[in-house]
């Protein structure tokens, strides 16, 4: 039987970067899933990421979102957007040495209709007001093949040292 | 090494359904993954039942947004487990639905999500699921009022060892 789950590519820093892509995705997969453990050094807020495809940066994205924190859930959304987004993870105004990790699953990356995303992240600081948990809806409105991702912090202006991003080819056959 | 994530069945529709059905499932993995791109000629709702069960022998706890506002519900003994409504434009929505131990003699649980983005409306969804019984989980159906031609569906198997 084939091997339906495949490792096509990881990323570790070795040293900070305002942002990590990963390029030539084949088409041989029918999902991608993106796994991270992300920190930025934005100093302000806690950060969340975002998400662009092929390069594209016109108003072709949108999100979703639902967010719990401390107690409260919120639910928030844009549309025409210049990115998907998902989120959320530790900035250096967060409890140092703490990641945030999440989830991004893309379905039929290579069929020629809008791409519809699923994220879902957590952000936990041992902090009562900067730990998140959050779930995202996005939609990049596209008929193209997806053959490159950038994840990039919101404000950033770096993903830290020690931040991963692996990259997932899932077959449905 | 031993192939531990394996793709049981998959199925596109080339016509509008009622219905999906995944039957026959092996009871030789350990979790299930169920992964849908769907959308809807109308806005309805996606029913869960497995193994043909309609008795009340479901229950739900989930956390929901549209975009403005966020909360937490759930419902006991219900005839099946009820997912956020499809969408009616011709963009698929994603869904996923990860039952764990759906051969063990425990009551089965499940997690899902719903994740539709519509640019400019939307809805996500994140819930668990319980199927109080210790049966074996051998089919799942996926109800709803109309599944576009389109709509993908893939069952994985997860093994363990």
């Amino acid at each position: 039987m084939a091997t339906t789950y495949q490792l096509i590519s990881s990323q570790i820093l070795g040293s900070s970067s305002a942002s990590v892509t990963f390029s030539s995705i084949p088409a041989t997969y029918t999902d991608l899933l993106l796994k991270v453990s992300l920190r930025s050094d934005q100093a302000a807020y806690t950060e969340v990421f975002n998400l662009r495809f092929n390069g594209i940066t016109t108003t072709t994205y949108s999100y979703t979102a639902v967010a719990g924190s401390s107690g409260t859930t919120s639910s928030f959304a844009a549309s025409a957007e210049t990115y998907a987004r998902s989120g959320p993870t530790p900035g250096s105004v967060n409890t140092a040495n703490t990641f945030g990790n999440a989830e991004v699953y893309i379905p039929g990356y290579t069929v020629a209709q809008n791409k519809p995303i699923g994220a879902f992240g957590i952000s936990e600081t041992n902090s009562a007001n900067d730990a998140w948990v959050q779930s995202n809806a996005a939609l990049w409105r596209s008929t193209a093949a997806i053959t490159s991702i950038t994840i990039l912090p919101i404000g950033g202006p770096n993903w830290v040292t020690g931040s991963s991003f692996y990259l997932y080819g899932i077959k449905n056959s | 090494m031993a192939l531990t994530y394996e793709a049981i069945s998959s199925q596109t529709l080339g016509t509008t359904a009622g219905t999906i059905t995944l039957s026959s499932i092996p009871s030789t993995y350990t979790d299930l993954k169920l992964v849908m791109t769907a959308s809807s000629a109308s806005s309805a709702d996606i029913l869960l039942n497995v193994n043909s069960d309609t008795a009340t022998n479901y229950s739900v706890t989930y956390f929901y947004g549209n975009g403005t506002a966020g909360f937490s519900n759930g419902g006991t003994n219900q005839t099946r487990t009820q997912i956020t409504a499809l969408g009616t434009s011709a963009t698929p929505s994603f869904y996923t639905i990860d039952f764990y131990s759906y051969a063990g003699s425990t009551f089965k649980s499940y997690l899902f999500t719903s994740a539709e983005d519509k640019n400019g409306t939307g809805t996500i969804q994140n819930g668990v699921g319980m199927w109080r019984s210790t049966a074996a989980i051998t089919s799942i159906l996926l109800t709803c009022s109309t599944f576009a031609a389109g709509t993908t569906v893939t069952l994985y198997g997860i093994k363990a060892a």
